[in-house]
């Protein structure tokens, strides 16, 4: 069985799970604030990825981010090797999928604490940073972290932004998704069945964790 | 009309808020010790004491305590409620679920104390108020009494310039709130500042206190001694009997005629 492409998944999804795990709860955060100006327009985009298509998302995404566009020409001009058809690619891709499933359980999981309990911080002398680091992320805690293990499930096997983004290089950006869909249509089905029994262990396993963990149902 | 100076530490604010329909416009001096407020349901009790503390701002007035300007709207001043310094005991308690009580006392004692000062105050604020043996445990597993009773530490272990008690014992039977209310006294004339105390009990508005105010509609409508006022706005009150009648339906009651008819027949 071929291990390039479950351990560059593996890879993959851990960095993106990490991008995606701050940036989604910074912008849970936003999203929980009452009185923030296009608050709605940010959820919807936040959340479209769920929804769109993964070669329309893809397409945008190129745009964004290829080697023509403002953002790509930046990255490549401090780095030396693009965005798009690369690793850094994958970890994008992987990112983009994972984040709406961050930002939603991630928001459900910070208003779900009493809001008696960060005013009730507020007038035992803890300003805004302090009441949300010791009581609100603490007792959202299990909530935020059944969202990372989602989010880390999603990352792990992302196929269709994938493909668009970084393209299917063996050896390069060659995830196991897209790996097993190659063996496949090269009627290599002994090749895939390894890492369709690893990703469907951990995505299992994850779901079961989450479960438990919280206690109830999680978007996912 | 002469107006007596403020003794030193009062609490002085004159205060409007509008919330929809609803307009609070008050104006109140409150010297050092527990002073109740009375008012039934939607009276603006809750709003009035969240707008002191400044978890909501006033549309216009002035918050005062001490010659510390917390809020003034003409001048554009408003400190933010974690610099005022106050306590504030939710009608909830708002304990925090994932400290134990220790940590719940320390976590409002100023941080520049050394930890081992802050941990000290916190045990002995505890003991105080007769739940030390509580100190390495979760709220979860309190009783009612309990809870209070570590809320109220929680409030006066920080030597806060001003207490702010909103409905804190209404959740208890009559014997634990008794004695809860002799230990908030003592704590109360220790620190030497004021307090105000939200019930809906006129025993309790006589026995903890010297001085009673009455919100009515948003508005002041009496204050003096809490036999005074109860005197004043609840007549049917008035007496030597047991009292621990809720207040609330006292003035419901005068305030119409009808609805004391039809409550006539409903025993309580």
């Amino acid at each position: 069985m071929e291990w390039a492409p479950l351990l560059l998944s593996f890879q993959v999804a851990i960095i993106a799970t990490s991008i995606a795990g701050v940036l989604g709860v910074a912008l849970a955060l936003l999203l929980t604030q009452p009185r923030m100006p296009g608050r709605d327009l940010l959820d919807v985009l936040v959340t479209a990825p769920m929804v769109l298509p993964p070669t329309v998302l893809g397409y945008y995404l190129l745009v964004a981010i290829g080697r023509r566009s403002a953002i790509g020409m930046a990255f490549e001009s401090l780095t030396g090797s693009s965005i798009v058809f690369t690793k850094t690619g994958a970890v994008v891709a992987a990112t983009i999928g994972a984040l709406p499933f961050v930002v939603k359980n991630a928001r459900a999981a910070l208003e779900g604490v009493d809001p008696t309990l960060m005013r009730a911080a507020r007038t035992l002398g803890a300003g805004p940073a302090r009441a949300f680091f010791t009581v609100r992320l603490p007792l959202a805690w299990a909530g935020i972290v059944a969202a990372l293990m989602v989010a880390f499930a999603k990352s792990l096997g992302d196929f269709g932004v994938t493909l668009m983004v970084a393209g299917n290089i063996p050896g390069q950006t060659q995830t196991a998704s897209l790996a097993i869909y190659d063996a496949i249509q090269a009627n290599r089905e002994h090749d895939a069945l390894g890492m369709i029994a690893v990703l469907s262990v951990v995505a299992i396993s994850l779901l079961y964790v989450v479960t438990k963990l919280t206690g109830t149902r999680v978007d996912a | 009309m002469s107006t007596p100076e403020p003794a030193p530490g009062s609490l002085s604010a004159s205060i409007a808020v509008r919330r929809g329909g609803f307009q609070l416009e008050a104006n109140l001096v409150v010297p050092p010790g527990i002073t109740v407020l009375l008012g039934r349901s939607g009276s603006g009790k809750s709003t009035l004491l969240a707008a002191i503390a400044g978890l909501l701002r006033p549309e216009r007035g002035r918050v005062m305590v001490g010659d510390r300007t917390w809020f003034d709207g003409a001048a554009g001043v408003d400190v933010p409620v974690h610099e005022r310094g106050l306590a504030f005991v939710f009608q909830s308690l708002a304990l925090f679920p994932h400290k134990t009580a220790r940590q719940n006392v320390e976590y409002g004692i100023d941080r520049a104390l050394p930890a081992a000062e802050r941990r000290q105050r916190a045990l002995s604020t505890l003991e105080r108020m007769r739940v030390a043996h509580l100190a390495e445990r979760r709220p979860d597993t309190f009783s009612g009494g309990e809870s209070q009773r570590v809320a109220l530490a929680r409030a006066f272990a920080r030597s806060p310039r001003l207490v702010l008690l909103d409905e804190a014992f209404s959740a208890l039977d009559r014997d634990l709130r008794r004695a809860l209310c002799a230990d908030v006294r003592e704590a109360v004339a220790d620190l030497g500042v004021p307090a105000i105390m939200v019930t809906h009990h006129q025993r309790e508005a006589r026995e903890m206190a010297e001085r009673a105010i009455a919100l009515d509609a948003g508005r002041v409508r009496a204050e003096g001694t809490p036999a005074k006022v109860i005197a004043e706005l609840w007549p049917s009150a008035h007496g030597g009997h047991d009292h621990d009648d809720d207040l609330d339906d006292g003035l419901d009651e005068r305030r119409s005629g009808a609805h004391e008819m039809r409550r006539g027949g409903v025993a309580r």
